[in-house]
């Protein structure tokens, strides 16, 4: 026998083993095979006969085949080793208790569901410091809800109560719950999958819930686009994002979507499937509506939970390291949940979302108002007259709006004269306020309050004020942390910043992020690796406790609560023929808070103007947001040794 | 050991019968030791391990309780090991033996000699049963079954004591009537419709007897056998190529409950599928099947005979 003995000793090989296997893995018992009853009826000839069928020994296989003892017994046990398949009894744990095994409902291990390798590393992002995550867990910040938790359960318990008030008219919470559950059963049939990425750039329409409460139901992950978008700014953020497929818009008179990203598919190795959400989708492209009537109706089979990915946003694009930023359900709805109490949502509420929900801001808004059951009032584009005319006949109860919003309609001389009072609380938030602004809305509305929030994608909301609090606390500073977040000032010698003084903000709470995905150097600049974040603004505490943002030590400019970063449009603006360098800047604006300034160092005998560096960016697909709005033309552009451009040099004139 | 020469083989036969039948057994029986050497595969007759065998006595216990039935798969493989209580038996009826009568006799050991080729035992343990008439071959991978207890648990004695042995069933009840139905219409048996594996096919004849029985041990094993995984799932570990890799292979879930059932150290443990035989009628539904019907059968013979229950 084989009994400790190494194939060179019993004298076999691996061609042994491949010419032999096979026969005497038949020959043996593994297979066995009786005709009709021959040991009960002691039937010599056909127990005989038959002997071989049952299987045979070793012994007798050696016998027969010509080879050892050692040998036939070696390559058998070999062979059962390589054809023995141990994942199968795995199909024995999901049986009975009155389950029956049946073969077509039973998928083997290999063919069931995998997360794709781009579904995985996006989950590498949530790399929390083990420290926070236990506590965050521990004290209860960060439960087991989702999204499509808190949508079943309003639609459970209050089925008709009106979800969403929009241009189409209201709709139930059962009826949008319905819609989505068709849409998400249409995605996977398109072969969209728990992990992937689906892109979306729509305003604030019911369509947009639609696919929001759809995508995340099958555990898919939402990317949002900025409106102004075009194909040049959205490419390297699908790319980035791996996304598999893109909701948009149908073609309007000044820019065809459907077309655009029916051609970044060609471009993009995993972008599949362009789905447009409003109008008729052309060739290539799926209608929406067609996929909700379409979809089935039957249950997810492999649901989001609350520690799967659920959101990924872009703070600030630019082709070669977009900063994604990707939230789970714990991080994305802890922060609405702690914070509620603030608001004191409820059900009866009417909560009008200024913000677009394609904004870290506007999902803030909108899980907001999905986790109080209230109803979202929606805004898809915003004008002051249109706004003013929303709440009049809308009557909100909370609205959620930015400075600029506010101050348009001041402009306009409609914030005196419209009917705000149905608003108990109105919220401004998404950049800095100015006090002029805050008082003005509080003015405006008898039964209301102002507050203000301060919040950013990688945290949603950090500082807040309270609703009770002194007015000038509410119009003149962002109040205090909100509960469970910390904050922090930190001097320029790496000092905590006392009261009064100066330092840039961090931030840790429950709904910080643990970094961008897939872009360790700006994790590296924002993150402390113990949880606090860098915001990069400047901030400090008055003597009553209140915070105030006092500046920004980033260049990004904030353009009414848009975050313009200008290094790819100054990229663009380089290249044109008059321009030898360029740089753009910040310029301070009564109504959006900042506006961009393009500072241009001219080629010799050359000359631009505004309207021609306007034209130059339209001709190279950049998003007429991000075009400058005021031009400077500098002798010499201000230089480090290194010849980096100060910017902290250029002053508009 | 001295020579009883007055020993009456019949009423040896009585005295040993009874007793496996008092300590628990359902029923037991005497194999023909000639048949046995006829059709047991070289290596695996009763000569081979001990030549002074003259006699091989066969006992069965019960199966499963009914309430065992109704469990999930996963509890049931946990405590489907009520063979051991036949082995007490036969361990206790060698001891009898030797002591009453003076003759030697052996436990028949029930374990697998894995050299000797796959889950091959050393004595067949079946084939000692249904030549003792206590079960008969069935469709389900030719489990024994009996008409009346349906499906138990064997276990066997030698002895050098000759005892007048015992005939195979006369009718085999497998298949039943209602199995017959189902595979007039669907091709399969309930065993081998609900086979997780599907390592059951076979054939029933015109009268609705067995035609052919075809039994895939090989894919049955992967479901049953599960110490069988226990070297390749270390090979692999070994082969990772990675840390990550090698975690998932020796820690997740599947392998976390090899490594219990390993160290909890009972081979009954090790391999369990009932599903064969849960959906089996005569398996279940036998007047004597489980202890509730053991005990509903008793009631109703009581109350037909006028006897105070």
């Amino acid at each position: 026998m084989t009994r400790g003995l190494k194939r060179n000793q019993v004298g076999i090989t691996e061609e042994m083993i491949l010419t032999y296997g096979d026969t005497i893995f038949d020959l043996s018992h593994n297979l066995q095979i009786r005709r009709g009853d021959p040991v009960r009826e002691l039937n010599w000839d056909e127990i005989e006969k038959q002997k071989e069928n049952a299987g045979i020994s070793d012994i007798e296989i050696a016998r027969k085949l010509g080879l050892t003892h050692d040998q036939t017994t070696y390559i058998r046990t070999i062979m059962e080793r390589r054809r023995f398949n141990r994942h199968n009894y795995h199909r024995l744990y999901d049986l009975g208790g009155g389950k029956r095994f049946r073969t077509e409902r039973f998928t083997p291990h290999a063919e069931r569901f995998q997360f794709t390798p781009e579904a995985i590393a996006l989950r590498k992002t949530l790399d929390f410091d083990p420290r926070i995550s236990t506590k965050y867990l521990k004290l209860g910040f960060w439960n087991a809800d989702t999204v499509t938790g808190w949508l079943d359960k309003w639609a459970k318990e209050t089925p008709d109560a009106i979800a969403i008030r929009g241009p189409g008219g209201d709709v139930s919470y059962t009826e949008i719950q319905g819609r989505s559950r068709r849409l998400a059963n249409s995605l996977l049939d398109l072969g969209v999958q728990k992990g992937d990425v689906v892109a979306i750039q729509l305003p604030n329409l019911p369509e947009f819930m639609a696919v929001y409460f759809a995508v995340l139901s099958i555990g898919g992950v939402l990317s949002t686009m900025h409106m102004p978008y075009r194909a040049g700014e959205m490419a390297p953020l699908l790319r980035h994002a791996s996304a598999r497929v893109i909701v948009c818009a149908g073609a309007a008179d000044n820019y065809d979507a459907p077309a655009a990203m029916l051609a970044l598919c060609a471009e993009i190795e995993t972008l599949e499937h362009v789905i447009v959400a409003t109008g008729d989708a052309r060739d290539g492209a799926l209608s929406l509506q067609s996929l909700i009537d379409d979809g089935g109706t039957t249950p997810i089979d492999n649901p989001s939970v609350a520690s799967d990915p659920a959101i990924l946003c872009f703070t600030s694009g630019t082709s070669s390291a977009p900063k994604a930023v990707v939230h789970n359900y714990q991080t994305l709805l802890a922060n609405n949940r702690i914070a509620a109490p603030i608001y004191n949502l409820t059900a009866d509420d009417v909560v009008l979302g200024g913000p677009p929900f394609t904004h870290a801001f506007g999902l803030c808004v909108l899980n907001f108002t999905l986790m109080s059951g209230a109803t979202s009032l929606l805004m898809p584009a915003f004008t002051p007259p249109g706004f003013i005319d929303l709440v009049e006949t809308g009557k909100p109860t909370v609205a959620f709006v930015a400075p600029a919003h506010v101050a348009a309609c001041l402009k306009s001389g409609l914030l005196e004269t419209g009917d705000l009072s149905s608003i108990r609380i109105a919220t401004i938030s998404g950049s800095a306020c100015p006090p002029d602004i805050a008082y003005a809305l509080e003015e405006a509305m008898p039964n209301g309050s102002v507050g203000q929030m301060w919040g950013m994608t990688e945290c949603f909301m950090g500082l807040h004020t309270p609703f009770d609090g002194p007015t000038k606390i509410r119009c003149e500073s962002l109040g205090d942390t909100t509960p469970t977040f910390e904050a922090r000032m930190i001097r320029d010698d790496g000092g905590i910043a006392a009261d009064g003084e100066e330092g840039t903000l961090e931030i840790r709470g429950c709904s910080v992020i643990a970094g961008y995905f897939n872009n360790d150097d700006a994790n590296r600049t924002a993150f402390t690796g113990d949880g606090w974040f860098r915001t990069g603004d400047l901030a400090c505490r008055d003597s009553d406790g209140a915070v105030h943002i006092t500046g920004r030590d980033k260049d990004i400019i904030n353009r009414g609560g848009i975050k313009i970063n200008p290094v790819d449009v100054e990229a663009v603006i380089d290249q044109h023929p008059s321009v030898l360098m360029s740089a753009i800047a910040p310029v301070p604006d009564d109504v959006l808070g900042e506006r961009a300034c393009v500072y241009v160092e001219l080629r010799p005998e050359m000359s631009v103007t505004l309207k021609e560096i306007c034209a130059w960016l339209d001709e190279n697909d950049v998003a007429k947001m991000k075009w400058p709005e005021r031009i400077e033309i500098v002798e010499h552009m201000p230089l480090t040794p290194t010849r980096k451009i100060i910017k902290g040099a250029l002053k508009a004139a | 050991m001295s020579v009883n020469t007055d020993i009456d083989p019949h009423e040896a036969k009585k005295t040993i019968l009874e007793y496996c039948l008092k300590k628990g057994a359902l029923v037991a029986g005497v194999a023909d030791i000639k048949a046995i050497e006829r059709i047991a595969p070289e290596g695996h007759r009763p000569s081979d391990m001990w030549p002074r065998a003259k006699s091989v006595i066969a006992l069965a216990v019960g199966g499963q309780t009914q309430g065992a039935w109704q469990v999930p798969a996963k509890a049931l493989g946990y405590f489907g090991s009520t063979e051991v209580r036949a082995y007490t038996i036969a361990y206790g009826c060698a001891f009898l033996i030797e002591n009453k009568f003076g003759k030697r006799a052996i436990y028949c050991p029930p374990d697998m000699d894995t050299e000797a080729g796959p889950r091959v035992p050393f004595q067949s343990l079946k084939l000692h049963a249904e030549l003792a008439g206590l079960g008969a071959r069935s469709l389900a991978g030719d489990i024994l079954l009996h008409p009346e207890y349906g499906y138990m648990y064997f276990a066997s004695i030698f002895t050098e004591m000759e005892l007048p042995p015992d005939e195979p069933m006369q009718d085999n009840p497998c298949p039943t009537s209602s199995c017959v139905d189902l595979f007039r219409k669907s091709g399969q048996t309930p065993c081998m419709k609900f086979c997780p594996v599907q390592c059951l096919s076979g054939d029933i004849d015109e009268d609705g007897n067995q035609a052919e029985m075809r039994y895939d041990m090989a894919s049955c094993a992967e479901m049953t056998q599960q110490f069988e995984s226990v070297p390749g799932v270390l090979a692999d570990a070994i082969r990772a190529e990675t840390e990550e890799e090698r975690e998932d292979m020796l820690f997740d879930a599947e392998n976390k409950i090899l490594w219990y059932k390993l160290s909890v150290g009972s081979g009954g443990l090790l391999g369990q599928c009932f599903e064969c035989m849960r959906v089996c009628p005569i398996a279940n539904q036998s007047s004597m099947a489980d202890p509730v019907r053991r005990y509903e059968t008793r009631m109703a013979a009581a109350a037909e005979a006028g006897d105070d229950v």
